[in-house]
């Protein structure tokens, strides 16, 4: 699973995810992709079941990016505790996505149903409204 | 390559204000500029625009007819913003004038071509630039530029010097830019 080598902060803030995403909103990579159409956390598990997902669709026939990093500590306090006694422990990491966000892109798959069935599986592995865009180029 | 003609009109307002209005009305704001012309602030048909965009390649020569546009209004695209999501909305575009004396400057579509010996040993065949950039007489630029992949094996690349070209067509993109590559086929542990 992803996760950071090292961090500044072990604790950040929970923060706001307001607006749509200003880059990482354009398919750079590949021919197709999964945008995301609502803000959230993705964690690194759902990524790695989405990845998970799709490569054992395409059965590792396409090439697959991944286009977001869990870079966010999410902190819990565990059960039965009492209140205070400061900040709990890191517990998992997420990427904060916001709307128009690429979270996959994939290339070089045989077959264009088989991509898109592959990134439909993957889509189901995500917490949030998830749209599957193609790349804007016109056969001529 | 045909020009496609557009209605267009001059805009006489600017601002967040004037343009909301505008694209509610059905017309998308732009600039009409270029070597030569004082620049145009005109409005383009958002409906005709939505489907030059939808149907044809995106360095398609346009044709700017209407009110307050000066005539022979002939441009490239040069930038468009767009909704991130909802990919029809525009929000505004640039035309660069196209003169018939001067070389223009644009995008066109990378097309692989042949069948690839990589792919045929288990590789996958990965484009990596899907559009170079070109320069040429306005009449000669292509719609899409082909590269012929057909004897790269696994582990090959294509570079961008490899694309064929048309007559006065030169390229603008680095002549050693990787178009296309065959990545191996992972082994399953």
């Amino acid at each position: 699973m992803l996760s950071p080598r090292k961090v500044k902060w072990r604790k950040p803030h929970r923060g706001r995810m307001t607006g749509t995403a200003q880059r990482g909103n354009t398919l750079a990579f590949g021919d197709c992709g999964i945008q995301a159409l609502e803000c959230g956390w993705v964690t690194s598990r759902q990524i790695e079941a989405a990845r998970i997902a799709m490569t054992r669709k395409i059965k590792r026939g396409a090439k697959v990016w991944i286009r977001v990093f869990p870079h966010k500590a999410v902190t819990k306090t565990p059960a039965e505790t009492r209140m205070g006694k400061g900040k709990g422990s890191p517990e998992y990491w997420v990427a904060v996505v916001r709307p128009g966000t690429i979270l996959f892109e994939m290339a070089g798959a045989p077959d264009k149903q088989l991509q898109k069935d592959a990134m439909r599986l993957a889509q189901f592995k995500l917490p949030i409204k998830t749209s599957y865009i193609e790349l804007d180029v016109k056969e001529v | 390559m045909e020009k496609i003609i557009l209605t267009a009109r001059a805009r006489t307002g600017s601002g967040k204000s004037y343009t909301r209005k505008a694209r509610n009305a059905g017309w998308v704001p732009a600039a009409y500029y270029g070597f030569g012309i004082a620049p145009v602030n005109v409005e383009v048909n958002a409906h005709e625009f939505g489907l030059l965009m939808s149907k044809h390649q995106h360095n398609q020569l346009v044709e700017l007819v209407g009110e307050g546009v000066p005539s022979g209004a002939v441009a490239v695209i040069r930038d468009v913003q767009r909704d991130a999501i909802k990919r029809s909305v525009f929000y505004h575009v640039d035309f660069q004038h196209a003169d018939d004396k001067r070389l223009v400057k644009t995008r066109a579509f990378l097309k692989l071509t042949g069948e690839c010996s990589g792919v045929k040993e288990g590789g996958i065949l990965t484009q990596t630039v899907h559009e170079v950039n070109i320069m040429g007489p306005i009449d000669k630029i292509p719609e899409v530029v082909t590269v012929d992949v057909t004897d790269l094996a696994i582990g090959g690349t294509t570079m961008a010097s490899e694309v064929v070209l048309g007559d006065e067509i030169s390229l603008i993109t680095s002549k050693f830019r990787v178009v296309a590559r065959v990545l191996g086929k992972a082994k399953r542990n």
